[in-house]
């Protein structure tokens, strides 16, 4: 087996993805290591927002102008990743309208489309928005789905000859005269063992890279900043609705799919709760009490769950305090900061700027390997978007509806059409709330690098709905125990942890229906299936 | 109207109870809001998780439902629920003393008291049965035929897995959503299905000792299984699935059926919205959502828990929201994160005294009495009692009514 690469890329978020996929168009051999699965930390918890960098207008212009140039590229080339939903930026009577006219000004300036409409207008364009509003921005804020993003990046990787690893852990990096020249990994679910080396590594890890670094004996200030969002059961607006105010907690509505996300708050959390975020009853009462500002029927809407994400801030390196955060992009050349050569960390930034902290790490990258090849993914769509406008007419899944078909379609834009939906058996639903049928199962085993329910929920939606899975999750365990050839005692264990894992979410907002819910949820699985008493898995 | 007693629920505690008063000669009613939550069980009830139950009872805190019965009482009522099940129809197989296993839907082996007769059971672990064969409709993903071999495995028992298709199926199967428990039972009430079914069966079954089918054996018609088997000159036997639940839908209508035929009342699709004292703050009357007005010598609540929303939780606590009844077990959080752990919220419920008389405010009422999952100091999931705590308690409040 040839364990040999040019780049090493340890971390499948979104940042990771992109630079194996910059990698790979250049025609440098890229290895992406994922100690989970893809999209798993910070980048599948946020908001799900396609930022029009609008919010940073006033305070951070630089983000602001990367955002709008990071969102127009991406809605050319992740086009079935984005919805374009327009946003609104609202002034309530406690905020001011000096501060609207300062915004407005400001997202010009940024190359931002703001225009002001009169509240009326506003709220026939989302009548969900809270109706006391005093004024009103459109801005070109849209949705995005990052599990879908980060699955097209780490597909159009592997077309192009990178090689994914999930499921892997770097437990040690090879370091020979003060080089950085590869990895020990294992696999977390086979227990193997691995070596793979490169000229380059590169740590894009988030908030975890600073363990990573550590490995190479480098010192990364970082500083956990929790952010806790709520998803509610139905799709309340949609319109992505904002406060125009300094930017503060809980004071962005998004849509999207089936749902509506608010967020975020944010608060400082020790390292060792990085992996086991739990969303508090104060956190709860935040969220809601500022969402209801934007939205008041959310005071009546079912929330469905609560999660939470951390986000990888980097203190400056000039000031040794560690107060001083830096909210863009953070690229470290470990060779010049700290004379650790073949090692590269990409950090800070956002999920709307994933792409072009990507291309400035594979910048560095090519400067150092001698490669000379420019940067195509600003113009390069995703595999999903290359056909989009074509799918619906060509796409030849024989879908029973047009609901699946639209469905189907907008997950995976044309690549539905590697979807075997030719017989009644591939064509029955798993889930049906947002419609995910057999044959999409197994093309997301097939095709997606999916290993467990989890995963499957993060490529197609299974169980991200109203019922929360409650209905599709042992029919999803029973198909994949099939399509992956996975035991029947294997299976079991998996749809027990994800179950598991639904309820983590709903515990923390358990009253009214999502209580209701729960006590089926739990009467279901813990007792009718009697899933509490599986006998352990080694 | 007047009755001697309202029943306000309509699941299997209201209408154990509802039935138990109508047969010893008392006018019942009950005011069903809209589908119980049979609707979800399995093909099986349970009394308590414990090889012996009975014994297990005796051991019960105070403050548990089954030990304000008394244990003893609770080995009566076990006997008359079974005689109860029997005159609506529904046989059934088990004891209170030694619980047997039933198959779940993914295949485990759970404990339980009594069992819709031809549903997978085995007692100490032992299937009365060497080989089977496994018939799944096509396209209908509601029975996890992996769990269920490998399980069938387990225990010996060797298993071959053939998927048919019938022609009501095929048109049906066009709508993948109408691939559901309930559709497959109902094209099984009709004689022509029912015959092709049989016909693959005897060509596909081999020399396989039983047949196995997903549990959707008629939907209309109560004597499929037996038919089937007649066709088929085999044992049928059926794999429980997870909602809706054919049997538990079946079971609810047939014991719904037995209550009206002797006499009973009931008010389906009305919800009680607010009740009437006299001067003692005895209850007079409950109205409805139809506005009709409901007036009788006794009251019992058997609305259920979160789910049949007898009991109602928003940010603040737990409510029971028709009488304001006093609750217990309300603690904060009322979840743990962990789903597999006791839910606290489990053991919420209503506050009663030992005859099962709701307390308001620390008083107890006397002609209001609680029933079923709306009760506290348990936990069903846990202690597999659900089921029998919803028919006991039940069977005790009508006999304490009867004899008053």
């Amino acid at each position: 087996m040839n364990n040999q690469y040019d780049v090493i890329i340890v971390g499948g978020g979104a940042t990771g993805a992109g630079v194996a996929r910059d990698c790979a168009l250049r025609g440098i051999r890229a290895l992406l290591i994922e100690r989970a699965d893809i999209a798993t930390g910070a980048t599948g918890r946020n908001h799900g927002l396609l930022h029009s960098g609008a919010r940073y207008a006033v305070n951070d212009r630089e983000s602001a102008e990367e955002c709008i140039k990071e969102n127009m590229i991406l809605r050319r080339i992740a086009s079935h990743c984005v919805e374009d939903t327009g946003g609104l930026f609202i002034t309530l009577p406690e905020d001011s309208l000096e501060f609207q006219a300062k915004f407005i000004d400001a997202c010009r300036a940024a190359g931002i489309g703001a225009e002001a409409i009169d509240p009326k207008q506003a709220l026939a364009l989302e009548p969900s928005v809270n109706p006391t509003l005093i004024g009103a921005v459109k801005v070109p804020d849209g949705s995005i789905d990052p599990f879908r993003l980060t699955a097209a990046n780490v597909l159009d990787a592997q077309l192009h000859g990178a090689k994914v690893l999930t499921y892997t852990l770097v437990e040690q990096l090879i370091i020979e005269s003060g080089k950085v020249v590869g990895v020990k990994t294992l696999n977390t679910l086979t227990g193997e063992r691995g070596e793979y080396r490169a000229q380059i590594t590169v740590n894009a890890c988030g908030i975890w890279g600073r363990d990573l670094a550590a490995k190479a004996g480098v010192t990364i200030n970082m500083l956990p900043a929790k952010g806790a969002l709520l998803v509610f059961g139905h799709r309340v607006n949609n319109v992505v609705i904002n406060r125009c105010r300094k930017p503060a907690d809980a004071d962005i509505l998004v849509p999207g799919d089936s749902i509506t996300v608010i967020g975020t708050t944010s608060s400082k959390v020790p390292f060792d709760q990085c992996d086991n975020m739990v969303v508090t009853a104060d956190e709860v009462d935040l969220l809601l009490r500022e969402g209801c500002m934007l939205a008041p029927a959310l005071e009546h809407t079912r929330i469905l769950r609560a999660y939470a994400g951390v986000r990888p801030l980097v203190a400056s390196d000039d000031d040794p305090s560690g107060r001083s955060v830096s909210r863009g992009i953070v690229v470290l050349d470990h060779a010049t900061r700290d004379g650790v050569d073949g090692f590269i960390t990409i950090t800070g930034g956002k999920l709307m700027t994933y792409r072009l902290m990507a291309e400035w790490t594979v910048d560095l990258i090519c400067k150092k390997l001698g490669v000379a090849v420019g940067c195509t993914t600003a113009v390069a769509p995703l595999p999903g978007s290359a056909e989009a406008e074509k799918v619906s007419k060509s796409c030849k899944c024989s879908v029973h509806c047009v609901s699946a078909k639209a469905s189907v379609e907008n997950r995976h834009g044309e690549r539905a059409k590697d979807i075997d939906n030719s017989t009644a058996a591939k064509r029955a639903l798993v889930c049906e709330c947002e419609q995910v049928s057999v044959g999409e199962v197994e093309y997301a085993v097939n095709c997606l690098g999916v290993k467990n329910l989890i995963d499957l929920r993060r490529r197609t939606r299974v169980g991200m709905g109203t019922c929360q899975g409650e209905l599709c999750a042992a029919r999803a365990a029973s198909v994949m125990s099939e399509v992956a050839g996975k035991s029947a005692a294997e299976a079991k264990a998996d749809l027990k942890s994800f179950i598991g894992e639904r309820w983590k979410g709903m515990s923390a907002v358990a009253w009214g229906d999502t209580l209701r819910e729960g006590e089926l949820l739990s009467w279901l699985y813990d007792g009718v299936c009697d899933l509490s008493n599986l006998k352990e898995q080694k | 109207m007047r009755y001697d007693t309202v029943i306000i629920g309509g699941g299997l505690s209201a209408l154990m109870c509802g039935i138990e008063l109508a047969r010893n000669g008392k006018r019942a009613a009950l005011v069903a809001a809209g589908q119980s939550t049979m609707n979800f069980s399995s093909a099986s009830f349970g009394l308590y998780n414990a090889p012996e139950p009975l014994k297990a009872i005796a051991q019960l805190p105070q403050s548990h439902p089954y030990a304000k019965v008394g244990v003893e009482q609770v080995e009566a009522l076990a006997g008359v629920a079974t005689e109860i099940f029997n005159i609506a129809g529904i046989s059934t197989v088990g004891s209170a003393e030694r619980n047997h296993k039933v198959i779940t839907p993914v295949g485990q082996m759970r404990e339980c008291w009594l069992s819709i007769d031809g549903v997978v059971s085995a007692q100490d672990d032992k299937l009365d049965f060497n080989s089977a064969a496994l018939f799944v409709p096509e396209g209908f993903l509601d029975i996890y035929t992996s769990f269920i071999t490998s399980a069938l495995q387990q225990m010996g028992v060797m298993t071959s897995l053939c998927h048919f298709s019938l022609p009501e199926l095929v048109v049906r199967r066009n709508n993948p959503t109408e691939m559901r428990s309930v559709s497959v039972a109902r094209a099984l009430d009709k004689e022509e299905n029912l015959r092709a079914l049989a016909s693959i069966i005897v060509r596909e079954a081999g020399d396989a000792e039983v047949v196995l089918l997903p549990a959707t054996l008629g939907f209309a018609q109560n004597d499929v299984r037996e038919r089937l088997e007649r066709m088929t000159d085999r044992r049928v036997l059926m794999i429980p699935t997870l909602p809706p639940s054919v049997e538990g839908v079946k079971a609810e209508r047939a014991l719904r059926r037995a209550f009206e035929k002797m006499g009973g009342a009931i008010f389906a699709g009305h919800t009680a919205t607010s009740y009437q004292t006299d001067e003692n703050g005895e209850i007079v009357s409950v109205t409805t959502s139809k506005d009709v007005t409901l007036m009788a010598e006794n009251f019992v609540l058997a609305t259920g828990s979160f789910i049949g929303r007898g009991l109602e939780a928003d940010r603040q606590g737990v409510c029971e929201p028709l009488f304001g009844s006093d609750i217990i077990g309300a603690t904060s959080p009322l979840t743990d994160i962990d789903i597999y752990s006791p839910q606290p919220f489990m053991g919420c419920g209503v506050d009663v005294d030992e005859q099962f008389h709701i307390l308001k405010q620390g008083k107890s009422v006397d002609n209001l009495y609680a029933c079923g999952s709306i009760l506290g100091g348990y936990n069903p999931v846990k202690e597999g009692c659900g089921a029998g705590v919803a028919i006991i308690t039940a069977l005790s409040v009508a006999q304490t009514i009867i004899n008053r």
